[in-house]
């Protein structure tokens, strides 16, 4: 399967930014196929980093309704990737 | 925790208003300055820092709640706009401090060098220059020397007489005459045409004429009571005129134009008699009353018309012992104005539009003169307005809002709001704060007393008027 954009956009968010002060972690959205060892290989990759750790969580897609039915946002994977010390990416 | 945060820019603020900047001011011209400002790095620096902190209590940040935003991801977002406010900013406190501290007293907008490029630059210091023009040197001349000559103007009985003769001609009624040709003072219907070379270039139908010296359809006819007289109801007479030369036609002008009139109807003014009917319509009792009314507005009109002639003397004086430089992009703005204002009043005349544009430069050239002579005694006007402490105070000026709302009939309050919009209320407040001036140095100047008999007088103070009377007439 085409997993070229494994990486789909970093997250900056109030928590993110915390964490990343605290722990060197980042928080990106990652394609829902995209394992921990690829997104490990991929952050690696594109921001030439050493990573740590990845953990990943599935996140259900938000209901939404048009007119009478119900529908929902699309479901998405959250990437938690924590560097090595002496790592450090700019988001901002 | 914000509202100290907010405490101390404020106070930062306050400090900074006694920020010195480097300025420098050079001459150009005759009452025109360039000043040049630098404003240093750190200055730069401390209110870009300022202006962060408070974007950074403000900005919504998808993410983010509100003042939770990391500064660098705020400097980031909204650096180009508030680079170009603190620029704004920036200048703008330069500018104010250049012009208060050296006491410039600026006319009109300061025009910036290459303005589009103020921009804060992303190191070093930010250099601007602008021009401007400033109230120019004023070299008053010695009011002791000023003498002025106030008509002195005595109403007679003849003068009453002349009046009321006006007044019963006004009251007149008008009877067709059918049994006799036109006689001088008639008043006649006629179909006018006008001709030049066998061409008609005017027709007034039903025209109203008066059979005397008058015009005819823009043309002065000096005999035209004799030109007409003898002429019946449905006769035509031809008059040639020669076009002056400052007929608004160009070609027209200097040639000789055919007025061929055609007698339709003739008409006699006869004068209102004074009978007791007339008098109680106009609303008094008697004759003597009547009169004595006429002697006081004559009297009245001679006395605001004494005024404006010594003021006028004043005005001349101030103009020719006066040295001044005229800053002179302001009095090309001017000349502008003089210009157009002209160019309207010739198309109000209905002279077509094209005729008009077509002249404007030589009406330039005049108003060029003109504007000159209106900004200079503006600027002594005012001047001396500051020199002697006259001022108009908000009474004054309500006072004489109220005089001209009763003269239009509308609601003093209502009609001061308008002024005040369109601005004419400051021009009313330039108006009088010029003439108390006037008439401040009128209580300076050697008044002396000069016989006029009152026909004299009127054609001093008043020649506008009476050209005014002869157009109508026409």
């Amino acid at each position: 399967m085409d997993k070229t954009n494994i990486i789909i956009k970093p997250l900056v968010t109030e928590k993110s930014t915390h964490q990343q002060n605290t722990r060197n972690a980042y928080a990106f959205q990652v394609t829902r196929s995209a394992t921990k060892p690829e997104i490990k290989k991929a952050v690696e990759k594109l921001y030439e980093v050493k990573v740590v750790d990845v953990r990943t969580m599935n996140r259900k897609g938000k209901p939404r309704r048009s007119r009478f039915k119900m529908s929902h946002t699309s479901d998405w994977k959250r990437a938690i990737v924590v560097l090595a010390e002496n790592s450090r990416i700019e988001l901002f | 925790m914000a509202d100290n945060e907010a405490g101390v820019a404020e106070q930062g603020t306050e400090q900074e208003q006694e920020f010195q900047y480097a300025i420098k001011i050079e001459d150009i011209g005759p009452a025109a300055k360039k000043v040049t400002v630098e404003i240093p790095q750190d200055r730069i620096a401390a209110k870009l820092d300022e202006q962060y902190k408070e974007l950074r209590q403000q900005a919504a940040i998808p993410g983010f709640r509100i003042g939770h935003a990391p500064r660098k991801l705020i400097e980031k977002r909204f650096a180009d706009d508030v680079k170009e406010q603190v620029a704004g900013t920036l200048v703008r406190e330069s500018y104010q401090q250049a012009v208060g501290k050296n006491n410039l007293q600026v006319i009109g907008e300061p025009e910036f060098d290459n303005a589009d490029i103020i921009k804060l630059p992303t190191d070093g210091p930010l250099n601007y220059s602008f021009q401007v023009e400033v109230q120019p040197d004023i070299k008053l001349p010695d009011f002791a020397n000023l003498k002025v000559n106030k008509p002195k103007i005595t109403i007679t009985e003849v003068n009453v007489d002349q009046a009321m003769q006006n007044l019963r001609e006004q009251q007149g009624t008008l009877v067709p005459v059918e049994d006799r040709p036109i006689e001088s003072g008639d008043y006649v219907v006629a179909d006018v045409h006008l001709k030049s070379e066998g061409n008609v270039i005017a027709h007034q139908h039903d025209a109203q004429l008066v059979a005397r010296p008058g015009r005819i359809a823009g043309l002065q006819v000096d005999d035209l009571d004799a030109q007409l007289a003898g002429a019946k109801s449905g006769d035509t007479r031809t008059i040639t005129v020669k076009a002056p030369d400052t007929h608004p036609n160009e070609q027209l002008r200097g040639k000789d134009i055919q007025v061929e009139v055609a007698v339709k109807d003739i008409k006699k003014l006869e004068l209102a008699e004074i009978t007791p009917e007339f008098l109680a319509d106009l609303g008094f009792d008697n004759e003597q009353e009547l009169r004595l009314a006429l002697r006081e507005q004559m009297d009245e009109k001679i006395a605001s018309d004494v005024q404006q002639a010594m003021r006028e003397q004043v005005s001349r004086y101030l103009l020719e012992n006066t040295q001044i430089e005229l800053p002179t992009k302001m009095s090309d703005r001017q000349a502008d104005r003089v210009v157009s204002r002209r160019a309207i009043d010739l198309m109000m005349r209905g002279i077509p539009r094209d005729q008009v544009e077509a002249n404007v430069e030589r009406l330039r050239a005049g108003a060029q003169e003109e504007a000159g002579r209106e900004l200079k005694l503006f600027f002594i006007l005012q001047k001396i307005a500051t020199d002697q402490g006259v001022d108009v105070s908000e009474g004054e000026l309500n006072g004489r809002v109220a005089f001209l709302a009763a003269q239009r009939e509308r609601r003093p309050e209502k009609l001061k709001q308008e002024m005040q919009k369109d601005g004419s209320l400051s021009n009313l407040y330039v108006q009088m704060r010029e003439q108390k001036a006037v008439d401040k140095i009128l209580e300076q100047a050697k008044v002396e007393e000069v016989e006029m008999t009152r026909q004299e007088g009127e054609a001093a103070a008043a020649p506008a008027a009476s050209e005014q009377s002869a157009e109508n007439q026409g």
